[in-house]
């Protein structure tokens, strides 16, 4: 606890906003799955389409089922998404990268000259791509949005190996007769650690995006799985009657965005 | 001038290493494409015969040169959906994206630098940091909301425009291009946000330097310093942000012809995506990952040449 405060008093207002809001959602997430105030899927021909009141409070959509219910469930998908994708993208991307840095020589300029041409590429181009071969669905976006944020971590963390490479401490490991494996997960990844964790706040900020454009465009999350983009899509259909459908999944994943956006704001006002 | 040269070797060559990845991804892996067009009922015999009508027999770096020839020469191959080849297929949605992303880039070069301009200046002041946030909450909203935000504010609600109203430029040239504007805004704000909050960035590290102080102690007014000295320094970099969002605007245009029911490559790109038609895919992606390279290379160059700090030489 003492431990978090210092953390804490160290950090910039922007991160304090972002990480109580992130603290926030992520309760609603957890409370979701043990406790809904409507059964999500629950279709009530008395209430369709009704705006928002005390027993519906985001109202109910052409269907009669609970709004705030559905985006409670959307949102559990948009969060595991993000960390599957995260997982995925940023330890691939953390091995990679500091192997490239590490080890140099042909071998980085390869892996360096593919990167820097799939980096150039919008990651949800390269995800459709993927998902174009293997189709839609939950698992199919993790995987193919992971792959596409492979490259930008893989930099990242090569960046930072070649800068403390050849630091004191890399040195007397390597005169301990470590080997090169060694050096980069047991001496050098904890050092960049913190620069890692920066690049995973952006990273969850932009996994949240690209995968809520993509169930928006309907290659994402499939039926019955309703992440907020694809819930979005749904009801872009009855925006002019129930605009409430759209709003209300849409500030929800407006603030998951800020959320991370904020609490990576701090580690960017650094430089880092 | 060795440098550019060396730019551009690059260039050919990432080109060349995406359109074999795609040649692969999409002539390769996904099968044969004479099955998959002529269905399941066909027989053995018909389904040779389109093989070599197609020259899916032929060894396999012999196909990826005659697909890659065959691009140059304007040849994209067919359509597995529509009996129509891509060319025609892509054509007339070409001027709806070139259009869309050429209005929203205008939008972003013309809103961000003023923004930009005016955050830097005042950085110090109240107004100057609640519109700091208030870009940081523009970059959270993703461009698809953003435009259905507009859809529902200006379409529905002020009714500046009709929603879903779209203009063949065939009919009217600045027809089509007004229908467009609402989506071109929906894919610039976000960029707008992150131009101007970069260009203030810049002008708050240019403004602490010593030719800053210099210039002040010499008895040059603020205004003076701000506009000769700080912007000068402070909106080169700015460029390379510009060609990065050209990405983004590629990426953004995908989502957004879709909110606005615009027919374009973005449009057409889904479609095809869900009934599979490989060829129109290919296609596509291979057409928005060459423009983002190229415009990256020549954003690249320009900008060795406008700074004249960075050496051509090494």
């Amino acid at each position: 606890m003492r431990r978090f405060i210092r953390f804490w008093n160290k950090r910039n207002k922007y991160f304090h906003v972002g990480f109580i809001l992130l603290a926030v959602l992520f309760l609603c997430v957890v409370v979701s799955y043990f406790w809904l105030p409507y059964d999500p899927t629950a279709m009530d021909p008395s209430m369709t389409g009704r705006g928002p009141s005390l027993t519906h409070i985001f109202g109910t959509d052409e269907y009669g089922r609970d709004v705030f219910s559905r985006v409670l469930v959307g949102m559990q998908d948009s969060f595991t998404i993000a960390f599957g994708v995260i997982a995925i993208g940023g330890l691939i991307g953390a091995v990679v990268g500091s192997l490239s840095g590490y080890l140099g020589g042909w071998l980085d300029e390869v892996i360096m000259r593919l990167n820097d041409s799939l980096i150039s590429i919008p990651s949800i181009l390269l995800a459709l791509v993927m998902i174009s071969l293997v189709g839609a669905g939950k698992y199919n976006v993790i995987v193919a949005l992971g792959i596409a944020f492979i490259p930008s971590f893989a930099r990242l963390v090569r960046g930072e190996v070649i800068k403390v490479k050849d630091a004191e401490y890399v040195r007397s490991a390597k005169l301990m007769g470590a080997g090169k494996l060694r050096i980069i997960f047991i001496h050098i990844f904890p050092n960049i650690f913190p620069t890692w964790m920066a690049g995973v706040a952006v990273g969850f900020n932009n996994a949240v995006l690209a995968e809520s454009g993509l169930s928006f465009l309907g290659i994402g999350v499939s039926p019955p799985d309703a992440s907020l983009g694809r819930m979005l899509a749904e009801a872009q259909s009855v925006m002019f009657s129930s605009p409430w459908c759209v709003i209300a999944p849409g500030i929800f994943l407006i603030l998951l965005i800020l959320a991370f956006s904020f609490v990576s704001e701090n580690y960017s006002e650094k430089g880092v | 001038m060795k440098q550019i040269v060396r730019r551009l070797v690059a260039l050919v060559l990432t080109l060349l290493l995406i359109s074999f990845l795609i040649f692969v991804i999409f002539q390769i892996i996904p099968g044969d494409g004479a099955v998959s067009r002529l269905g399941t009922n066909a027989t053995p015999e018909q389904i040779a015969a389109l093989r070599k009508e197609l020259h899916l027999d032929d060894p396999f770096f012999k196909r990826y040169f005659n697909w890659l020839f065959g691009l140059f020469r304007g040849d994209f191959g067919s359509s597995y959906k529509y009996d129509m080849s891509v060319a025609e297929l892509i054509g007339g949605k070409l001027k709806v994206t070139f259009f869309l992303a050429m209005e929203s880039f205008f939008l972003i070069v013309l809103i961000s630098l003023p923004v930009g301009i005016f955050l830097g200046r005042t950085a110090k002041k109240p107004i100057g940091a609640a519109l700091h946030v208030a870009t940081q909450v523009c970059m959270a909203v993703p461009s698809f909301f953003t435009g259905i935000l507009i859809i529902l504010i200006f379409g529905l609600g002020l009714k500046l425009f009709i929603p879903y109203y779209f203009v063949k430029p065939e009919n009217s040239f600045f027809g089509f291009l007004g229908c467009m504007i609402p989506g071109a805004f929906a894919i610039a704000i976000p960029k707008i946000a992150m131009v101007s909050r970069f260009l203030r960035t810049n002008v708050l590290e240019e403004s602490r330097k010593d030719y800053v102080r210099t210039a002040y102690s010499k008895g040059a007014g603020e205004k003076h310093v701000f506009y000769r000295h700080i912007l000068k320094n402070a909106i080169l970099p700015v460029v390379t942000i510009l060609g990065m969002t050209i990405a983004e605007i590629m990426a953004g245009s995908i989502v957004v012809e879709q909110v606005f029911g615009l027919p374009g490559m973005g449009q057409l790109l889904i479609s095809s995506i869900n009934h599979r038609d490989f060829p129109v895919v290919s296609v596509i992606i291979l057409y928005m990952a060459f423009v983002v390279i190229v415009m990256n290379t020549i954003v690249d160059i320009l900008y060795q040449c406008i700074d004249p700090r960075i050496s051509m030489e090494d």
